[in-house]
């Protein structure tokens, strides 16, 4: 028993590993239930009437791309598949690049780039670029990530402000992100915002959601899991939330061994100082 | 004056910056928020100093340690794989044409960079089943709500938790909807404010501590 | 001249915001009126903690946060600057080696002067070395991962973590955890809270980490500002109630007020 409160922590590392790694190679078919906050994303998003507009902004870098990309990524198939045109936009310096990636299949399968979708790059400025950007989309954004003249562009015909878009949808991995949005741009200018979160900053948005400052909020890779089986195209984030499910119940499983361990551990040391005083 | 003058520079600039985002203040060909934008954009000139400053330190810090002897290997490879991430951008960036060089940067930054950071975040996953392991001990009253709240919380937002006990995502999401957001709001209003009084006194040269001692 | 549409209820309430805080540090100054700080266990800890080291024989670890000082988290970095200033003293008091690890390059020539500065006032000005302030790296991870490092092969036997932190706060914190560290931690970025919390010995919870240079110096400005906050989170709490009882009767106006 007294291993069980000083567990070398290799044990715990390998047990993760292992519970982690199995049903990305097996996947166990967990049911999964929707948030009524995915709901309202899906419901949102699929409401936009074709051949209109919409913004994504996408504030996240490669190290929080595995949470938080797959919604994106469903979230544009589901947004091309009813012939939306997409904007793209980024306020940190890795997005050009995500966003090229995000683009790519799209732009292959037919998708012409400058109508039904547009790079508009890195805008540097943080949270007064967002300011200046809800105010004046192509005075703020110049070009886009090629240096193309954005007023030649279909997409961005008779955009001034972000009021011109049917809504912006913030995918949040660190600063600048949901609460730059809402504070600048959100508030002042009343445009419909919803944002896909990394699963840490849930918390910090959920405030903003119950409020309805956010008409949407999908909360890190279940969030993306959710969006695929409303797409009911079940894909890689459904396959990995039996992985998270796994390790939480492994974290779960040290935590009442470990409680185990200290009650007894306990419970030993104060018979012992018991039959010494006796 | 050497204390003066900072802090005199300090509240000029900090007050242009502030004005900049409540008024419009034309001057001419020129406006308030062009000001504050170029002073913005000394901020990245003075950034770009500071790298190279930084850059000193670190340097030498492993140049020493290099020759001491003293973690040799890995000081050794930190100065290489800084010096050939930054030929390769400063190549790339005097070639932009060169489709060897632009790809080489890309790839180094996909391959190496982004898996290496990837990989760090997902460090987090083991350290915190260690750190929940450790920390987690029905130790008193307070260490058993926190305990509660937590296995509660994992069970709730994980989808296993469902099949365990139906009431587990309303739950949790009720701990979401209510406590927490009281919770957060109410650290986020202390904290804001907080973080105006600091900058308030940063502005007006009353918190002097960036200077070193008095 | 003309107000920028939405921000004249902000400016208003900014100024009067900063009035009281310049009235409260005004009376605290004349005297008329001396707040008290309630214990914040975690700066008491401070010195136990370098203590606890000057006798294990083994060095401190200062972290000021990944957070830059031209950013929204320049006041957290600032606080933890303060931090600094006091812990710098300690340490040259005890005699003992620090080495304060630094993210942000901007941030990398003000830690060094703070610290020096701090050695140099309590007489050790030998004891400040080109080792004791150190630029890690400008990448977060690089940064988390030579800490980590470092933590651990020096092993380190106070770990303190003040400012603003993200994802690499418990990869730092649990390598502190690995070699027995002390750790006091503070932040004012929420997420990250949690995982201080689970980590680390002793931490600040949001303004806690404002209000740490008050604390330690207890300047009588510091104190006034302080007690201004409190004045102000009051009227925050009563703006809240008037705010869920307008939409609570479905009265517009107080949203007005605030988009003005």
């Amino acid at each position: 028993m007294d291993k069980l409160v000083n567990l070398d922590r290799r044990i715990i590392y390998f047990v993760m590993l292992v519970l982690v790694s199995l049903p990305l190679l097996s996947p166990l078919g967990i049911p999964l239930l929707i948030t009524q906050g995915t709901r309202d994303m899906y419901e949102q998003l699929d409401a936009v009437p074709a051949g209109s507009r919409v913004l994504f902004s996408i504030n996240y870098d490669p190290t929080s791309a595995p949470d938080i990309a797959p919604q994106a990524v469903v979230m544009l198939d589901h947004l091309m598949s009813n012939n939306v045109n997409v904007a793209l936009v980024c306020f940190s310096a890795a997005g050009p690049n995500l966003i090229e990636g995000l683009m790519a299949p799209h732009l292959a399968a037919g998708k012409v780039y400058g109508e039904d979708l547009v790079n508009l790059g890195f805008i540097a400025g943080g949270e007064t670029a967002i300011r200046n950007f809800g105010r004046d989309v192509i005075g703020t954004a110049k070009a886009d990530y090629h240096g193309n003249d954005l007023k030649s562009m279909p997409i961005l015909d008779g955009v001034t402000d972000v009021r011109d878009f049917e809504l912006v949808v913030v995918f949040h991995g660190y600063n600048p992100g949901v609460q730059e949005w809402i504070r600048q741009v959100q508030g002042p200018l009343g445009i419909r915002l919803l944002a896909g979160v990394v699963s840490v900053s849930v918390p910090e948005v959920m405030p903003f959601y119950t409020s309805g400052q956010l008409a949407g909020l999908t909360q890190g890779l279940r969030g993306a899991a959710e969006y695929e089986l409303l797409m009911d195209k079940p894909g890689t984030a459904v396959a990995k939330m039996d992985a998270q499910s796994l390790g939480h119940l492994a974290i779960i499983f040290f935590i009442v061994i470990g409680n185990i361990g200290y009650f007894s551990t306990k419970g030993k040391s104060k018979a012992n100082k018991e039959g010494g005083e006796n | 004056m050497r204390r003066e003058i900072p802090i005199a520079i300090t509240f000029v600039v900090g007050l242009i910056m502030l004005l900049s985002n409540f008024i419009v203040i034309p001057m001419g060909n020129y406006s308030l928020a062009q000001l504050a934008q170029e002073m913005g954009t000394w901020v990245i000139i003075i950034s770009a100093f500071a790298v190279g400053l930084a850059t000193v330190n670190l340097v030498l810090i492993h140049g020493h340690n290099i020759f001491s002897g003293k973690n040799r290997i890995n000081s050794l490879l930190l100065l290489i794989s800084m010096f050939c991430f930054s030929l390769v951008g400063i190549i790339e960036f005097h070639m932009p044409d060169s489709t060897f060089w632009s790809g080489l940067n890309q790839n180094m930054y996909e391959n190496v960079l982004s898996p290496l950071s990837a990989a760090m975040f997902a460090l987090i996953a083991f350290y915190l089943g260690s750190a929940a392991y450790r920390v987690f001990r029905m130790r008193n009253v307070d260490a058993t709500i926190l305990l509660i709240a937590c296995v509660v919380m994992m069970l709730g937002q994980a989808p296993i938790g469902a099949l365990i006990w139906d009431k587990f995502p309303s739950i949790a999401g009720w701990a979401m909807s209510v406590p927490n957001n009281a919770g957060q709001r109410a650290i986020m209003m202390g904290a804001a404010i907080g973080g105006f009084a600091v900058s308030l006194r940063i502005l007006f040269g009353i918190e002097r501590s960036y200077l070193g001692a008095d | 001249m003309s107000f920028i549409e939405g921000t004249r209820f902000l400016l208003v309430f900014s100024l009067v915001s900063g009035a009281l805080i310049f009235y409260m540090m005004t009376k605290v100054r004349e005297g008329k009126y001396l707040p008290k700080i309630r214990p914040l266990t975690g700066l008491d800890a401070i010195e136990e903690a370098i203590g606890r080291a000057t006798e294990m024989g083994r060095p401190v670890h200062f972290s000021p946060g990944i957070g830059g000082v031209t950013d929204e988290s320049a006041p957290q970095t600032m606080a933890a600057m303060e931090i600094l200033s006091y812990t710098s003293d300690l340490v040259a008091q005890y005699g003992n080696e620090m080495v304060v690890s630094i993210r942000t390059p901007n941030l990398f020539p003000i830690a060094q002067e703070v610290t020096r500065q701090r050695f140099i006032a309590a007489g050790k000005p030998e004891m400040f070395k080109e080792t004791t302030v150190q630029f890690f790296s400008s990448e977060q991870f690089a940064y988390s991962a030579r800490c980590m490092g470092f933590i651990t092969r020096e092993k380190v036997a106070a770990n303190i973590m003040i400012g603003a932190f993200w994802a690499e706060s418990l990869l730092i914190a649990e390598a502190g955890a690995s070699v027995g560290a002390i750790q006091v931690a503070g932040t004012a970025n929420l997420h990250q809270i949690p995982f201080f919390v689970a980590a680390c010995d002793y931490t600040l919870i949001g303004e806690e980490l404002f209000a740490g240079g008050a604390y330690l110096s207890q300047d009588k400005m510091e104190l006034g500002s302080i007690a201004a906050q409190d004045y102000l989170k009051i009227v925050s709490i009563g703006l809240v109630i008037l705010g869920a009882l307008a939409a609570t009767f479905q009265y517009d106006f107080l949203h007005q007020l605030l988009v003005k």
